[in-house]
């Protein structure tokens, strides 16, 4: 209940998500697309095509993304070995890492003349690179899979962890064998934890936009998310891209449902105590061999993308035959021909962000644990709603809303709209775990001691928080660095990010300037990764 | 007097309501005592203003504070799991108060400074409150809780988090700082023992409304209810018998049915040399637990229908089976109908 005129404050982030996300999305859904309109739009083959080639895609990557995550997730929560810490944290630096940069990276990996081609040319003395995976529905599935393997190790091995011991012994002393201990002790407490990683990655993939773009290799292998793009931006088709849109939001709808149900469900796991969690072996010959082949697969898919990046952005050739040699020729290149633009303008739109998303983010979870348990699960819809929404979408809804209303786009600010949208569900999230875990009955000392309401947010509650707002705060950061999709959709003419340069250096194949690029977001994302590690307070 | 007035509180819940009418008297330790869920806790949060009644007042001290906020009531409350604020050390936990009131800065420092002798850690007035043990926490929040000098101080089961031997320390010390402050203090527990020990008066609370309001003694003595009889220490509980010739309460000896209440230490156990024509109140029954207890056996037997519990006292005079016949003097027995 808001009974005082500075209580109005809590109302600001409503209104923000209402004006920026729920009217223009409305405004879209409501008058950009007739029934009509929607019944022609599916009868192409053309869109139909798109929409079973999405489906497709997404459903494949998911499914050799948490396939072999189910492995590692086993290795990771079983076994104890050298460089466990880091390997597990490294598996959530995709969180962090721009879909941009994975592409990048794919292209000097798995390109005709990228490393894994080259080398096999040298080994094999052959003439023609023996690898073609670029621009092929083989690339976006390897690139998904690179993208989302980490994620659902990591989600699943932080489950196994907490499965209780003693349930598995308890079954073990009563003779049941491995398999049958797996099948009724194991699986039914770690499905939900599998089919959450599924229909997250899911969900990811369906709505995946750079990747495809690039690497898909054109209109053959689109997706409706890239199509809602051309149609948009290129077609200047706005009732089309308002049907695509309209189905893209639905199936991504249910499965964000599906998610929440099966997360819900995996974090009702608790273990009875400390005591009572597996207890990590030493391994075996036989798993030493399998965690090798694990850590290896793992390093490829993370690191070795990233690390090639680094690498050849300091790569130069003098003239053709002559020596590599290590020089900053590319960084140089690049700042005297794009100049420091892209670098002023991600920092700028990323400061914005991040500075807004905590503001609002905190107001918000303040307000939502101060009230009853149903209000704060309709406060939680009401705040990741956007996630089941992607940005092509809501920029497409801006696009409408100025249109429909001949708003004259006013610069950057509904790119900052869209950025806090995307990521703001992220940020209230890592707020409000703290305030979950808060003891409501500290702030019940404070008031029953006669502390003022802004004295408690103040002196109490904010420090109680501050961990959660600082994960908030970086991830905010990070993600809006690397951030694409929107950028291209509404950013001013000119405006030029990190990202969209490289998005940009790679359609012109020139790589190592790319790669100089590249190398700059790898270290905001490296640095936002390694604080929030230090933190270890991120969750996903 | 009558300091705190709770006039006809009500609160109605989905599955749960509170109906209450309460008075408590400046300077007092009155505890609330009731079964989980009797809505003790309810009623506390309610004085401390977390939760609004739906119809009712409070008064206190001839003011009506109803619709007071928590923070302008001048009521502190002490918590189970302690509530410290765990980004600030010993010492500011304890001038939170204080300061939110604007007390002069000098008055602050004597103030926390005495309260910190008063639980004796003056040294750990800097510390953290993350590295202190279970009992210092509760110190720290009682030191806390009195240092805005409340009008009334709420305790909702401050012992319960802590180990037994610890309990019983905190237990005198609550009860001496509650004498030396004279601060009307109203404490929430399950526990009986605590109740008996700390309390000037006692509130037995069921199913959301008071059984009983009485001196400790007089409770256990004198239950005015069979809720209060069986909730309140050992107790046998059985159908009216006719052999029930004199009680304590001889109106209601004309009745011929409703149940009968006796304490276990009342049971007088006979033995062989006894004879029973000398007795009023004769059981007899089938002992089928016997239990160790230090100073007493604590016997189950069955008489009839009823499970009944009997205390043998040194020298023993039960075995571990067979038959027990037992007394009980009528002034021991109360009816209910």
């Amino acid at each position: 209940m808001i009974k005082k005129p500075a209580e109005l404050i809590t109302l600001i982030p409503f209104l923000f998500i209402l004006l920026a996300f729920y009217i223009p999305l409305f405004n879209l859904f409501a008058t950009g697309v007739s029934f009509q309109d929607l019944k022609e739009f599916l009868s192409k083959e053309y869109y139909i095509r798109i929409f079973i080639f999405t489906l497709k895609q997404a459903f494949l990557s998911s499914l050799f993304s948490v396939i072999p995550a189910i492995a590692g997730g086993y290795i990771l929560s079983h076994y104890s070995f050298r460089f466990k810490k880091i390997i597990k944290a490294v598996t959530a630096v995709p969180f962090v890492l721009p879909p941009i940069l994975v592409v990048l990276g794919f292209v000097l990996l798995f390109g005709n003349n990228g490393l894994l081609n080259r080398m096999l040319m040298r080994l094999l003395s052959l003439d023609e690179p023996p690898l073609k995976i670029l621009y092929s529905f083989r690339a976006i599935i390897l690139a998904h899979v690179f993208f989302n393997f980490p994620l659902a190790v990591r989600l699943i091995s932080s489950t196994w962890e907490k499965i209780s011991v003693s349930v598995v012994e308890a079954a073990r002393s009563l003779g049941a064998g491995r398999l049958r201990v797996f099948r009724e002790a194991v699986l039914p407490q770690l499905l939900p934890s599998i089919l959450a990683s599924f229909s997250l990655i899911f969900i990811l993939c369906f709505m995946s936009f750079s990747i495809i773009l690039v690497l898909g290799g054109g209109p053959k292998n689109s997706t409706v998310e890239v199509e809602i793009y051309r149609l948009a931006r290129i077609n200047f088709n706005i009732p089309g891209a308002c049907s695509l849109a309209v189905i893209q939001s639905a199936v991504s709808f249910i499965f964000l449902f599906i998610y929440t149900f099966f997360q819900k469900k995996n974090s009702n796991i608790i273990p009875a105590n400390s005591m009572d969690c597996l207890s990590e072996k030493k391994a075996t010959k036989i798993s030493a061999v399998f965690i090798t082949v694990f850590l290896i697969l793992l390093f490829i898919i993370i690191i070795l993308p990233m690390g090639v990046i680094i690498a050849e952005s300091f790569k130069y050739k003098v003239s053709r035959g002559s020596e590599t040699v290590f020089s900053l020729y590319w960084y140089k290149k690049s700042f005297s021909e794009i100049g420091f633009r892209p670098v002023r303008n991600s920092l700028f739109i990323a400061s914005v962000n991040t500075l807004i998303s905590v503001i609002l983010a905190l107001i918000a979870a303040s307000y939502s644990s101060r009230n009853r348990s149903a209000i704060q699960l309709i406060i939680e819809v009401f705040f990741t709603m956007s996630l089941g929404v992607s940005s092509i979408i809501l920029s497409l809804s801006y696009i409408k809303f100025m249109n429909d209303f001949s708003l004259k786009p006013v610069g950057w600010l509904p790119l900052v709209a869209a950025h806090t949208l995307a990521f703001l569900p992220f940020v209230f999230k890592s707020i409000s775990i703290f305030y979950d875990k808060m003891d409501r009955t500290i702030i019940e000392s404070a008031m029953s001691l006669g502390g003022s309401g802004k004295r408690i947010f103040f002196s109490i509650e904010i420090p109680m928080v501050k961990n959660g707002l600082f994960t908030g705060a970086v991830l905010a950061f990070a993600l809006s660095m690397g951030e694409i999709n929107a950028t291209l959709m509404i950013a001013p003419e000119n405006f030029i990010t990190i990202p969209i340069a490289i998005y940009r250096l790679i359609g012109s194949y020139n790589f190592f300037q790319a790669c100089a690029m590249g190398t700059i977001l790898i270290v905001t994302s490296a640095v936002s990764f390694l604080v929030l590690d230090r933190a270890g307070t991120f969750e996903i | 007097m009558d300091y705190l007035n709770i006039k006809s509180i009500e609160k109605k819940y989905d599955d749960f309501n509170i109906s209450v009418d309460l008075s408590i008297k400046k300077g007092e330790f009155f505890t609330i005592l009731g079964p989980s869920g009797c809505g003790k806790t309810t009623l506390l949060r309610i004085i401390a203003g977390f939760i609004k009644p739906d119809s009712g007042r409070l008064i206190l001290n001839n003011r009506d504070i109803t619709d007071y906020q928590p923070k302008d009531r001048n009521i502190s409350i002490v918590f189970q799991n302690f509530a410290l604020f765990p980004n600030k050390n010993v010492y500011k936990n304890i001038s939170f108060g204080p300061e939110s009131k604007k007390w002069r800065k000098e008055n602050i420092k004597s103030k926390v400074e005495s309260l910190l002798s008063v639980i004796n850690m003056e040294k750990f007035s800097k510390r953290k409150t993350d590295n202190l043990s279970g009992g210092e926490k509760q110190r720290v929040s009682l030191a806390r809780a009195i240092a805005v000098e409340p009008e009334i101080l709420l305790l909702d089961e401050p012992l319960s988090a802590l180990d037994v031997s610890l309990r019983n320390t905190l237990r005198k010390e609550i009860r001496e700082i509650h004498e030396k402050s004279g601060l009307t203090t109203i404490y929430v527990t399950h526990d009986q023992e605590e109740a008996m020990t700390l309390s000037d008066r006692i509130c037995i609370m069921n199913n959301g409304t008071v059984e009983q309001v009485g001196k400790p003694e007089k409770l256990y003595s004198s239950p005015d209810t069979l809720f209060t009889a069986g909730f309140l220490g050992d107790s046998n509980i059985m159908n009216f018998d006719s052999r029930i010739l004199y009680s304590r309460v001889k109106e209601k000896t004309e009745k011929s049915s409703g149940n009968i209440f006796f304490r276990p230490e009342h049971c007088r156990i006979m033995n062989g040399k006894d004879k029973i024509s000398d007795y009023r109140n004769v059981f007899e029954g089938e002992i089928i637990k016997r239990s160790f207890y230090g100073s007493y056996y604590r016997i189950e037997a069955l008489c009839g229908d009823n499970l009944i519990t009997v205390y043998d006292y040194y020298p023993f005079s039960t075995e571990k089976k067979g038959k027990i016949i037992f007394s009980v003097e009528p002034e021991n027995i109360i009816l209910y109908s």
